[in-house]
């Protein structure tokens, strides 16, 4: 939901609200203050009007006109019979009169009592009231009013009047002056009146046009609200999610556009009012219902807030009744208990779903597409591998001596590079299966395998007028590891072949590093140090991907698809280890990986394979009768060759049905056994053999180009003993037969105990000069053991002289640690003892060929005059 | 019709005194004059035979309350045949010859009264007898008006109906 942009006001509403909060209660103030002005104002003139004083002036006046009637009266009796008594009229209207006066004298008097608080106006009104009294007493004593009477009547009266004039007179004139006054006052409220009037309108100016505002800005958030409820419509309408308000009854209160789509609801259909849960799937309902009771229990109650959203991934049902995946988002307002509102967003996964699905078969197809390149390479390799094997066994059996001198030279040319060939192929291989066949962990020396390939190199080196030099430093340089040794030997040579193809007329130098840590495992460092073309920075990171070559090449004769860095790099993983580069263009580079193995417990270095003349047959003392099955001819032929160079009977058979046949009717030693034939293959042929044929107990062997481990774990079903990858070479045939030849001798298989173990040790305690020294006593003692032995007499029950040259033959061989030798001797020694002829007769045969094994073995370490040594011994066995 | 009724009563009354002026002549206490037919005179007995009302309240001119009683000016009004006379105009006049005319508007059935008695006794000219025309000042504020103070006249001894 996208941010609602809500324009700013110019006042902000806090702000207006106090303005207007405070005037309101001005207004408020203002108009109580009037009120109480006015009601005070009121009551002054309520009070101004209770005394009615308007009339009181003509009250007063009438007082002196009442006095004058009266007067009047009493004059026109005396005046119109002076003589006489007045008549009963003229007395009737002179007694009215002073009635008249008599009562206008107490209603002034009562008036004035109200009109006028001051003492002195009251002292007057009491006197005339007095006078009045006396002249009523006076008259009521009359029973006749007689002229005298009357005349002093007059008299006294007339004395009176000018009182009465005088109290009549002030009283008016105070009255008008009360008149006044009240004017006056009159006058003030009216202008008092006046200004709360003016104040009022001016109130009400302000209270309608406050009124006007409030109303305004109420219209103006009416407004606003609308404008915001609209915009927020519009955009839950646009929005591409769907929008369901679900009431607390579970039925559609509202919804958006999008949720049509997502239903696919007709125009015409509605579904307000309905049960949101009838569009869940089925399946899915609980765990809705369990999210909703969960939104439920955790939105704050009687609030109006939004609690926390849950999401969830669900399946809805369309109107089409199909499922379609959505991720759905709730959110629920709880106001008050027991009602609610849910709030969900509903997002079409659908889409999501589908890629996803083409994803995984993408993901499938790519497996299975890697599963044809792996089988391609397979396929491929084996192809290669066969003609090449066909190159190279050949090239092994073309006798030196024969060839033209100056054709030597290609000849090993060719070899080398049918070699080169074959390793190039096998590294496809092992890189395109990134894991390798099996490369387990062994024991190895470290400085030794350096060594060997550092000799292995060194000529490849010269031809390109590089030097190479091999250095060691730390305190385990001699310590046989456990690791895995095929991938330190194809990194370390990876390495140094990188360097020589990179580097002419240079220096190479190769340092081992190798030190115990704290927890007593060997942490070895190999570097390989050139003074070649160097590295950019910009290629340092990409150096060790496949195919990579720096850019700048300049040169043709650097062959190769640039693999080298690439196996070392993965076989370093494959140590555990990492490798690492420094390099400065023009410079050099320097190469060095790390990793950590831990000690050997059976230190054991064995040093096979050193390109030995098989130019002439080896003669072991016994012939083996060994069975070749292979369909390939030249396969079959070279094999068969060198069987029989080996100094062996070879048979062939061109299929599994000849090799059955012959295997029914021979014994043989050994079946050579190639795996893939047509029509009764490698197995089945093994199977009939084991079971049906007089070879039952017979060492059978297969030979196959395919992946070993794909099917190492089936062979011993078959009755396998064993397995070699073609192509095999001479050296490991020569082993797998004597194997098979030290089969025959009780107690001693020569596979149990290395050629040479410790050598280097004993090289580096004794020093080259006496090693020699020794070397050449163990060749003496040999040579004379071996004489003996063959020399001795058959008929003598126990020759303990020739028990004694062998055991002594025996210790000269362990001093050096050519353990085989050794054991052989301690064999020999026994049979000696036991006068165990025939075991005697096997033993001895087999001396030349361990003798000649130990002597290749030293052979490595470079001992000088080793070739002299060696022939003194081919010379006794000949004499034998 | 209970209107009309008190009316016949009040005709045969007047009629009756009118024609039998059954009282001295010093008697009289007030003459009714409605210019059409003779002049209707009465005593206090004539007074006192009219229905008679009374109320208590003070007034500007005396001290302290005072009982009025008496019969209603226009019992006496209609006595004296005032629906007779068209546009009728009531003059009030007073033994000293202060002579008011009685706005339409203070007419009511019982309001003015026309005193005979205070606290119940007769009073005289001294008193602002023997008929004083009163109305309940204490009553509201409507009966506080300067009109109404001038048409309370005392010592009333005629009336004039003219038109």
């Amino acid at each position: 939901m996208p941010n609602f942009e809500i324009k700013e006001t110019p006042v902000p509403l806090r702000t207006q609200r106090a303005v207007s909060g405070s005037l309101i209660l001005f207004i408020l103030s203002a108009l109580l203050l009037l009120g109480v002005q006015g009601i005070t104002l009121f009551d002054r003139v309520a009070r101004s009007n209770e005394t009615g004083l308007d009339n009181h002036v003509w009250v007063f006046a009438q007082l002196e006109v009442e006095a004058k009637n009266f007067s009047l009266a009493m004059l026109e009796g005396i005046a119109s019979k002076p003589d006489e008594n007045p008549d009963p009229a003229q007395e009737k209207l002179i007694r009215s009169t002073f009635d008249i006066y008599y009562s206008r004298i107490r209603t002034v008097a009562s008036v004035a009592k109200d009109a006028f608080p001051d003492a002195d106006m009251q002292e007057k009104f009491e006197e005339l009231k007095k006078t009045s009294q006396v002249l009523a007493n006076s008259l009521d004593d009359m029973e006749r009013l007689t002229q005298p009477n009357l005349q002093a009547l007059y008299t006294a009266f007339k004395a009176d009047m000018p009182f009465i004039r005088k109290v009549a007179n002030s009283a008016m004139l105070d009255s008008i002056l009360e008149a006044e006054k009240a004017r006056e006052t009159r006058h003030w409220i009216v202008s008092r009146l006046q200004l709360m009037l003016g104040v009022v309108i001016l109130l009400m100016i302000a209270s309608v046009s406050q009124a006007m505002k409030v109303s305004r800005s109420v219209g103006h958030h009416a407004a606003e609200t609308a404008m915001v409820a609209a915009r927020l419509r519009r955009t839950v309408n646009a929005s591409l999610d769907a929008v369901v308000i679900v009431d607390s009854a579970g039925n559609v209160v509202e919804h958006n556009a999008a949720l049509r789509n997502i239903l696919k609801l007709g125009p015409n259909e509605n579904i307000i009012g309905t049960g949101a849960f009838s569009f869940i799937a089925k399946r899915d309902r609980k765990a809705i219902a369990k999210l909703v009771a969960d939104l439920r229990e955790n939105a704050p109650l009687g609030v109006s807030e939004i609690g926390t959203a849950q999401r969830t991934n669900t399946n809805i049902v369309n109107s089409e009744g199909k499922l379609c995946p959505v991720e759905l988002s709730c959110v629920i307002d709880q106001p008050t208990g027991g009602l609610f509102t849910l709030i969900a967003f509903i997002r079409d996964r659908s889409q999501e779903v589908a890629a996803a699905d083409v994803l995984r078969d993408a993901r499938d197809r790519a497996q299975l597409d890697a599963k044809a390149k792996e089988r391609f390479f397979s396929v491929h390799s084996h192809e290669m591998r066969t003609p090449l094997n066909g190159v190279i066994t050949s090239l092994e059996l073309i006798q030196l001596g024969e060839v033209k001198a100056s054709d030597q030279g290609f000849l090993l040319t060719a070899s080398a590079c049918a070699k080169s060939a074959l390793t190039q192929i096998d590294d496809v291989l092992a890189l395109t299966r990134n894991g390798y066949l099996g490369d387990p962990d062994e024991p190895f020396c470290p400085a030794t395998l350096i060594d060997e390939i550092v000799t292995e190199i060194v000529p490849l080196a010269l031809e390109r007028g590089n030097r190479v030099a091999f250095d060691v430093a730390g305190d385990a340089t001699g310590a046989m590891i456990l690791a895995k040794s095929r991938s330190f030997k194809l990194t370390v040579r990876n390495l140094i072949a990188n360097a020589v193809k990179y580097t002419s007329n240079g220096k190479i130098d190769v340092l081992l590093d190798a030190r115990a840590n704290e927890a007593g495992a060997i942490v070895v460092q190999v570097s390989v140090k050139d003074t070649g073309v160097g590295i950019g920075p910009e290629d340092q990171t990409r150096i060790f991907d496949e195919f990579a070559m720096v850019s700048d090449q300049g040169a043709d004769d650097r062959t190769g698809f640039g693999l080298g860095l690439a196996i070392a790099k993965s076989s370093v993983e494959r140590l555990q280890g990492t490798i690492d580069l420094e390099s400065e263009l023009g410079k050099g580079s320097r190469f060095f990986f790390t990793f950590e193995a831990p000690l050997a417990v059976i230190a054991s270095a064995t040093v096979q394979d050193e390109r030995p003349s098989f130019a002439e047959p080896v003669s072991t003392g016994r012939s083996l009768k060994v069975l070749i099955v292979d369909d390939n001819p030249v396969n079959r032929a070279l094999l068969s060759e060198m069987v029989r160079r080996l100094g062996h009977n070879p048979d062939m058979a061109q299929d599994g049905t000849i090799a059955i046949r012959l295997a029914c009717e021979k014994n043989y030693d050994l079946i050579l056994m190639d795996l893939s034939m047509p029509g009764l293959n490698g197995f089945d042929t093994a199977l009939k053999i084991r079971t049906e044929s007089v070879n039952t107990l017979t060492k059978i062997f297969a030979l196959t180009a395919r992946d070993l481990t794909e099917c190492a774990a089936e062979l011993p079903e078959y009755g396998f003993d064993g397995a070699f990858q073609k192509p095999i070479g001479m050296v490991q045939l020569r082993d797998l037969i004597d194997s098979t030849a030290y089969a025959d001798i009780p107690g001693f298989a020569a596979s149990n105990f290395p050629i040479l173990n410790s050598f280097q040790d004993v090289l580096g305690l004794m020093g080259m000069e006496m090693t020699r020294n020794l070397l050449g006593g163990m060749v003496n003692d040999t040579h004379t053991a071996l004489k003996a032995l063959l020399g001795r007499n058959p008929d003598r029950t126990s020759d303990p002289e020739v028990a004694e040259i062998a055991h002594r033959a025996g210790g000269s061989a362990a001093v050096l640690g050519a353990t085989r030798l050794a054991e052989l001797w301690r064999k020999i020694e026994v049979c000696v003892k036991a006068q165990d002829e025939p075991a005697l007769e096997s033993l001895a045969r087999a001396v030349p060929k361990v003798f000649k094994e130990t002597m290749m073995a030293l052979d490595m370490h470079r001992i000088p005059d080793l070739d002299a040594l060696r022939e003194t011994l081919q010379l006794t066995a000949s004499a034998g | 019709m209970f209107k009309s009724c008190r009316a016949a009563v009040l005709f045969a009354a007047a009629a009756f005194a009118g024609a039998n002026p059954s009282f001295a002549e010093e008697d009289t206490l007030l003459v009714v004059q409605n210019g059409v037919s003779e002049s209707l005179k009465f005593d206090l007995a004539a007074l006192d035979a009219l229905p008679q009302h009374s109320f208590d309240t003070s007034t500007q001119w005396t001290e302290g309350t005072i009982a009025f009683s008496g019969p209603a000016l226009k019992d006496i009004l209609d006595a004296a045949q005032i629906s007779q006379v068209e546009h009728p105009t009531v003059r009030l006049i007073a033994a000293n010859q202060y002579e008011v005319t009685l706005e339409d508007r203070l007419l009511e059935d019982d309001v003015p009264i026309v005193a005979t008695r205070l606290n119940g006794q007769t009073f005289g000219v001294r008193d602002k007898g023997p008929l004083w025309v009163v109305f309940p000042y204490n009553l509201n504020s409507s009966y506080q008006t300067e009109g109404v103070y001038a048409a309370s006249i005392w010592q009333l001894v005629e009336i004039k109906i003219v038109h």
